[in-house]
């Protein structure tokens, strides 16, 4: 009903307009001619002009030369992404005008805050660093928590997880651990103030992706903010900015590199030398050996090169993108479709397509859908509903998740000289040692597939309250998301397929082919629900004071599937801004909150910060180098009330006795109690862990804006962590619940520096950042430990604990005179350990820091950006350093673990190579050789290319005759180079396992276009 | 502007009343939002211990968790046979610790491996102290109550003499440890202080103690067949003359060793007499019980046949603990890959002949060419050696047999408690048997007042079992000789039910150095011959009559004393 009638007045207000310009073009007119340019003087495209009263922009052409008409006083509004928005009077004498627009200064962006607060950086004390959704775009990455990585000061990234398409991703943390839990203590993700990934959200859907570092940036959160966050806002259409914007890239993805191993040959020589190292006798003989010569007989002497048969060169993703954006002072609109398509390297996916018609190919599909919807429905009350819904296609050959892995580790493991990877009539080779042939795997076990799909709604209004008071709004929001994920697939219940294998001519075969069924559906369900609901008060008291302040409350509900109760969380909140002079800056925030965990028990957590800005005192003024300096410090106590595990197991203040079902039979004839028992005693006075973070800033932009930095140093101390200790007697005889008991340090530096220039048509700017952090366990209540050095209590968390390799045992004499290793027999060409309490014994009492964590301290980044008349062109290092790889894999255990030798073993100690030998002599054994330790923990470090991209971007007359506004095409690459100390090539930095026990890391090329009409 | 002020009052109230509503909505759905959904789930000592069949089940529970004395406690593990001079274990595990002298406080395993059983025996301690700290809530049935009472204690009592026999005195738990203990730190440093050993002495009488409560509330019998399993006076009364028999003992009471939490720190004779009184109790209430307990008929299928309701003869047991069944038995007998353990010739010399000497004894019919002949049948009874026929085949247990395999290093293997027909179902684990008081009283009076009629008495009930039948003992024996034959009679009729490792420190016997010998079946041609041979060098050093006290638990606990030597 209100809507009609607000319909029919907006008509006759439009009516009204209308017949007041024609008749004030009866009147006096006077037409303005204006141009808008830069402050160097430069035509910018895409201005928008309105002007007060009217509701329709002014058109501004190419050149940024528009005619207005008017015959009164008006005022014209300038806007421009990225340059400030600018006001200007005219009248109806107003004369050919030239406007110019102030680029957006740095640190004046605007800054998008939990539960919809805004705040220009410019006034902000707190710590918070981002990247666009445009920019994250430049990775050309399915996944988007991989096109973050060493882009922001303060968050760091491994990609740890494989390349798999739909298996991909990279685990992050903010400014470090400040806990030993590492659960409970990644980042909290939230999606327009939704507790929810953003790692499937297409980053063109994102418009900003801010990192929330410090006390007073996460303040707001109370009880969930000590873990810090990663906010992202999704695009909202912008008024009288119509866009409709046309992306497409065709990826070409291929292997960084693949590992080398042995062919048949070598193969046979070193399996001889193997069991003679063990004091077995030879298997093969010379003339067996000498058979695999020629290559005569393929089907008796093969050489299966399993990855060549079964992995193609490259593989192809492709992604494509429509949004449609805009709209008016009344309505706005952000709507983005998008499908992205990634295709696996397998070979011979198409096997059974003729008959059951499916592939086998790894695949990922998605399929995203966004409509971000603003309205004013009054003067004063403005509403948004933003709906986006997704589908998440994840395929993998055989029939369960994950069989990717096992398929590439038996390419790394199978032997190549027992049988061909598929004999000419088509049936599979393999024995009964060797059953799975990757090849069979790929093309005869049918395929798994996961299908994702969310749906996400989120509503919410803002009252303006002006008429109550001046300044005063209200505000709050609903949302709901629903994760849903169906498994299927095309197998039978026991799946096999037969291999064959001739022995002296004669085929054996093993296992017989079942025919794959149709997999029963299974799915799991996930759903959020938040609210939250706000008073947002904003006054200038005077010309020196302003003063905003809100209060609000906010809850969260996740119900997670299965047997398991909702995860809640309750939090009343306030936060306040004061401003001195617009250069004394004060924020305040306050939490009180808590989590279903802690019995309606709540938490206060206070956060303060201040600024100065320096560059606005008087003093400052004649320093015409400093545009800009600001300094900054905050301090707050804020909570993770996180606790791992489900059901019960996480409310620690109960103390449960437990139903251990028929445990005794009594009698004769043996009758069944059901017993009871007493479970970990409660920790009655559980609570949430308290982290005390401390932060010190300084922002600074130099020489006209062409240089600047941040430097961030933060100290903060996690105490109360959750940790079962492990000092106690066991005369208590039961064990605990965990305790409020351990503490973390931790501190560190956040750094980015910045330099740009413009030199005519020719641009270009170098921005670095750098992220560096310490952090030492003080208290975890750890188990008393025979020798100090076997304490994890004063070391970085995660630090890798193992054995002190000392080079390998020269001869029998050597090890007669050696301490004696616990872990087997050893021979010459094992590995000698440290022997570090002396006791003639090699065991785990010998364990000390080897290791950094295998999570990188130190993170940085690196970006050269240039243009030239319509081209440009970004270069992007990335790289970590100051962590741990764990080298042990398939292409290092030579024979153990049921391994085949790499080429890294030809490096391997003989009795001829002991001065050189790099690795260990070979052996079906390993538990000496392959414990850990400083011979396969190595602290590493590396640099990568990550990212390149050529572009070429084009804007004129011709197009705009075809209603193209402009159009840009690129050429990018990922992933181009990396340099590290490992100095293997095939075994990537971030991940040891990658394309051996794991899908290869990829490089890769995209080729892509951008339509904006 | 009157009316403005008011209207904008009024707006502002309006205001209040919004944030009012806002709030009161946050508040009133705070609690069901946040109550987690426990309350009716959780499960309390008052709704245990309130209920009888909860209080039972609770009871069960610490029934199930009694500590497993298997011969051979799981696949690759060890058992107090293999821990002495029993059996030969040949795929190395820890136990050997204890014949290799490897045995230190470090061992990984000890808290519960290798018998050790400090870390889990302490949790059942707890339960029991649980149930009898919360009997104030027990308002069922009164006579249940007591049931479950003395049970309780009988069961704290058989915990606490198994850390006894292994460590001396230990630290005397009594109550279930409070939370606040750990939580708060000032009182978890008072606790640290507080874990100390109680001497050897206060440890037997709180056992003692615990004991006569239950004798006195327990009945001498299972009530009905449904409560066979449960611990009776019987048990209790049992259980006192083993613990008085250890208690008299060398090892605890001798003038030579004065550490009072290892032992009494002298000697007394009269603690031989109250051992004695002890045995002889328990045969006083038997007999005013009907004879409620008797010798089985046949000793053969005293470990096997669990189920036969004739059976009077097992005392306290632990129900359904089947002692493995064929995994144990040797080659072709048993399961692929089993597990059997090899026996040696220091076990297989323990047996008399079938003349009632042993085989170095004069006027024998011992033959060492065929030492298993002519031999108390009960050698025959415990193990399977090569050329018996077991389980169908006849066993080829010679290098190159049928039944040889990695696992053969002597002939001879375990029989005892493993049934030829595999079945399995019913078995009990034998804690303490008739046999083993007449033994115990043998024993007794002999070291007090020299070998009375009432102990050749005693040592002859086993001998003169029907499927025994061994000589008996004739009178004429000094107190030497006698507790030479008792000794060995005891090794024989309770051979691997883990008896031996303990009698041998009890008794400080010399038998602790011995190496360890095993009869090996050589074929050449179509026969046999056993040789006697040398499978490895035993090493005994004095700190091996006790355990050590894991060492996690010595750190954790600055006032536990270690045993001496570790």
């Amino acid at each position: 009903m209100n809507n009609k009638k607000y319909g029919i007045t907006l008509n006759i207000t439009c009516v009204i307009i209308m017949l007041l310009c024609s008749m004030s073009s009866l009147l006096a007119q006077n037409t303005i001619n204006g141009t808008v340019t830069n402050n160097s003087g430069k035509e910018i495209f895409g201005v928008i002009i309105t002007a007060k009263g009217i509701n329709k922009p002014i058109k501004v052409d190419l050149k940024g030369h528009f005619t207005y008409t008017t015959n009164k006083m008006d005022t014209l509004i300038i806007i421009k992404e990225g340059f400030q928005k600018q006001e200007i009077v005219v009248n109806q004498f107003s004369q050919n005008i030239k406007i110019k627009l102030e680029e957006n200064k740095p640190f004046q962006n605007n800054l998008v805050l939990p539960f919809g607060a805004q705040i220009n950086n410019e006034f902000f004390t707190g710590a918070i660093s981002g990247i666009s959704g445009n920019e994250m775009e430049k990775a050309h990455t399915p996944n988007a928590t991989n096109s973050v990585a060493g882009r922001i000061p303060g968050l760091y990234s491994r990609a740890d997880y494989s390349d798999e398409p739909g298996n991909d991703g990279a685990s992050f943390y903010v400014r470090g651990y400040s806990s030993y839990n590492y659960t409970n203590d990644s980042p909290n993700l939230y999606v327009d103030n939704v507790p929810v990934s953003f790692s499937q959200l297409d980053p063109l859907e994102i418009d900003q992706l801010q990192v929330l570092k410090d006390g007073v940036a996460n303040g707001v959160y109370g009880i969930g903010g000590a873990n810090k966050s990663i906010f992202v806002t999704t695009k909202r259409g912008e008024a009288y900015n119509n866009k409709i914007n046309f992306y497409s890239s065709v990826v070409f993805q291929k292997p960084v590199a693949l590992p080398t191993f042995v062919g048949s040959q070598k193969y046979m020589q070193l399996y001889n030398e193997a069991a003679l190292n063990d004091g077995l006798p030879a298997k093969y003989t010379q003339a067996q050996i000498d058979a695999y010569n020629n290559g005569s007989d393929p089907i008796n002497n093969p050489d299966a090169d399993w990855y060549g048969d079964n992995l193609k060169d490259y593989s192809v993703m492709q992604k494509h993108n429509l949004s449609i954006s805009g709209g008016n002072n009344v309505v706005r609109y952000f709507i983005l479709g998008g499908i992205t398509s990634q295709n696996g390297l397998f070979k011979n996916t198409s096997a059974n397509f003729d008959k059951y018609g499916y592939k086998t190919q790894v695949q990922f599909n998605r399929y995203n859908l966004r409509s971000n919807f603003d309205a004013n429905i009054t003067k004063s009350l403005s509403v948004f509903v933003d709906l986006s819904a997704r589908i998440e296609e994840s395929t993998n050959p055989d029939n369960y998740s994950g069989a990717t892995s096992d398929i590439i580790s038996n390419m790394a493991k199978y032997p190549p000289n027992l049988f061909p990877v598929v004999f000419s009539d088509g049936t599979i080779g393999g024995n009964a040692q060797y059953p799975n042939n990757p090849y069979g795997m790929i093309t005869k076990l049918g395929y798994y597939k996961d299908v994702n799909r969310v749906t996400f709604g989120n509503v919410g209004f803002k009252q303006v309250l002006s008429s109550v008071l001046k300044g005063l709004s209200a505000s709050a929001a609903y949302s709901f998301y629903n994760s849903f994920t169906d498994s299927e697939g095309f197998n039978s219940s026991s799946p096999t397929f037969a291999v064959n294998s001739y022995t002296n001519g004669v085929l054996q075969t093993v296992g017989k082919d079942v025919l794959p069924t149709f997999t029963v559906h299974s799915g799991a369900q996930n759903r959020i629900g938040t609210f939250w609901g706000k008073f947002d008060y904003s006054t200038i008291i005077s010309r020196d004071h302003k003063l905003s302040a809100s209060l609000g409350y906010s809850q969260s509900k996740t119900i997670p599937n299965g047997a398991d109760f909702s995860y809640t969380s309750v939090n009343l909140f306030s936060q306040e801004h004061y401003q001195y002079k617009d250069r004394y800056l004060v924020d305040l925030g306050l939490s009180y909150s808590t989590t279903e965990v802690f019995n309606s028990h709540y938490g206060f957590f206070p956060s303060l910060g201040a600024g100065w800005i320096i560059s606005k005192e008087n003093f400052m003024k004649n320093l015409k180098m400093v545009n800009f300096l600001k300094l900054r410090g905050s301090y707050a106590i804020l909570g993770n009330g996180d606790i791992s595990g489900s059901q019960l197991s996480r409310y620690l203040y109960v103390n449960m006795y437990n139903n251990t079902g028929t445990v005794y039979n009594f009698g004769q004839t043996t009758t069944g109690a059901n017993g009871f028992a007493e479970g970990a005693l409660a920790n009655k006075d559980v609570t949430w862990e308290k982290m005390n973070m401390a932060n010190v800033g300084i922002d600074a932009s130099l020489f006209n804006n062409t240089l600047g930095f941040s430097l961030d140093l933060f100290n903060e101390r996690r105490s109360r962590i959750l940790t079962t200790p492990g000092n106690i007697s066991s005369l208590v005889g039961q064990t605990t619940r965990q305790l409020n008991i351990g503490i973390v340090n931790n501190h560190g530096i956040d750094a980015n520096i910045w330099f740009k220039r413009e030199i005519k048509d020719f641009s270009y700017h170098v921005s670095a950042n750098l992220s560096l952090n310490a952090n030492k366990i003080i208290y975890n209540a750890e188990s008393v430990k025979q020798y100090a050095y076997l304490n994890t209590t004063g070391q970085p968390v995660g630090t890798v604990f193992g054995l002190t390799a000392i080079g390998f045992y020269a001869n029998d004499a050597d090890i007669a005179n050696s301490p004696k290793s616990s872990y087997q027999q050893v021979k010459p060409g094992d590995i000698k350990y440290l022997d570090r309490n002396d006791d003639n014994v090699i065991d785990n009492n010998d364990f000390a820091p080897i290791s950094k964590p295998w999570e990188p301290q130190t993170s940085f980044g690196l970006e050269l950006g240039c243009a030239y008349k319509n081209f440009d062109l970004s270069v992007y290092f990335q790289g970590s350093a100051g962590y741990g790889v764990d080298l042990r894999s398939y292409a290092t255990y030579g024979f153990t673990s049921g391994s085949r030798p790499s080429d890294l073993m030809n490096d391997r100690w003989t009795p001829s190579t002991a001065a050189t030998a790099l690795y260990p002599r070979l052996s079906f054994d390993g538990s000496n050789n392959y414990q850990t330790s400083t011979f396969w923990a190595k602290t590493t470090r590396f640099i990568r290319l990550k990212n390149v991209e050529i572009g070429y971007n084009l804007t004129s007359q011709s197009l705009l005759r075809l209603k193209i506004k402009a159009l840009r095409f690129y050429l990018s690459g990922l992933n181009l180079a990396t340099w590290s100390n490992l100095k293997i090539k095939y075994i990537d930095p971030e991940d040891a396992q990658a394309g051996i026990s794991q899908y290869p890391r990829m490089e890769s090329i995209s080729l892509g276009l951008n339509i904006q009409l | 502007m009157l009316n403005r002020n008011i209207k904008i009052f009024m707006m502002k109230n309006q205001i209040i009343y919004i944030l009012g509503a806002v709030i009161l909505l946050a508040v009133s759905c705070k609690k069901d939002f946040l109550s987690p959904p426990t309350n009716n789930l959780e499960l309390t000592p008052q709704t245990i211990f309130n209920d009888e069949i909860r209080t039972s089940g609770f009871l069960a529970n610490i029934y199930a968790n009694m500590y497993n004395e298997g011969i051979v406690l799981n696949a690759n593990a060890w058992g107090y046979s293999t821990m002495c001079d029993e059996v030969i274990d040949p795929i190395p595990n820890l136990g050997q610790a204890w014949v290799n002298g490897s045995m230190n406080s470090q061992i990984s395993s000890l808290e519960d491996g290798l018998g050790g059983l400090y870390v889990s025996q302490y949790t059942r301690i707890r339960r029991c102290n649980l149930l009898l700290k919360y009997q104030d809530l027990m308002t069922f049935t009164s006579t249940s109550k007591t049931q479950f009472i003395g049970e309780t204690r009988f069961l704290r009592a058989f915990f606490y003499f198994e850390l006894l026999k292994r460590y001396g005195g230990v630290p005397l738990v009594t109550d279930a440890t409070d939370v606040s203990s750990i939580t708060d730190i000032s009182k978890f440093e008072e606790f640290k202080t507080n874990v100390s050993r109680a001497s050897f002495k206060r440890t037997t009488d709180f056992i003692l103690a615990d004991l006569e409560a239950a004798k006195n509330a327990l009945p001498w019998f299972p009530a009905t067949d449904n409560d066979r399993g449960r611990a009776t006076a019987a048990a209790a009364s049992a259980l006192k003359s083993r613990l008085l028999l250890y208690a008299a003992s060398p090892l605890f009471n001798s003038s030579s060793e004065t550490d009072t939490l290892i032992s009494y720190g002298d000697y007394d004779v009269n603690r031989w007499k109250l051992a004695a009184d002890a045995a002889r109790e328990f045969f006083t209430l038997n007999s005013t019980n009907g004879n409620a307990y008797q010798l089985y008929n046949s000793y053969p299928n005293l470990f096997t046949a669990g189920k036969d309701a004739t059976n009077h003869e097992i005392i306290w047991y632990r129900q359904n603990f089947p002692y493995l069944a064929n995994v144990f038995a040797p080659g072709r007998a048993g399961s692929p890959g089993n597990f059997c353990f090899d026996v040696t010739a220091n076990e297989v010399d323990l047996y008399e002949t079938n003349t009632g000497k042993t085989i170095t004894e004069t006027g024998t019919n011992y033959d060492p060419a065929n030492p298993f002949a002519n031999r108390d049948p009960r050698l025959g009874y415990n193990v399977v050696k090569n050329g018996d026929v077991f389980n169908g085949f006849t066993m080829q247990l010679y290098n190159g047999g049928a039944d040889y395999s990695a696992r053969t290093v002597t002939g001879v293997f375990i029989r005892k408690g493993i049934p030829a027909n595999g079945n399995v179902s019913g078995q009990k684990w034998h804690y303490i048997r008739l046999a083993e008081i007449y033994l115990n009283l043998a024993e007794a009076i002999n070291e007090y007042q020299g070998p009375t009629a009432e102990a050749y008495a005693a040592i002859n009930a086993t001998r003169t079992r029907p499927t025994v039948n061994m000589p008996v003992v004739i009178a004429g024996f000094t107190a030497d000789q006698f507790r030479t034959k008792v000794q060995r009679e005891r090794s024989v009729e309770l051979a691997f039910e883990s008896q031996r490792f303990f009698d041998l420190r009890r008794w400080r016997s010399d038998d602790l150095k011995n190496d360890f010998r095993g009869y090996v079946p050589v074929l050449s041609g179509s026969t046999v011959t056993w040789t006697n041979v040398l499978i490895y060098s035993n090493f005994f050093d004095n700190r091996m009559y006790l355990y050590p006290f894991p060492f996690n638990e010595t750190l954790k606990s600055p006032n536990l004393k270690q045993n001496p030597g570790y």
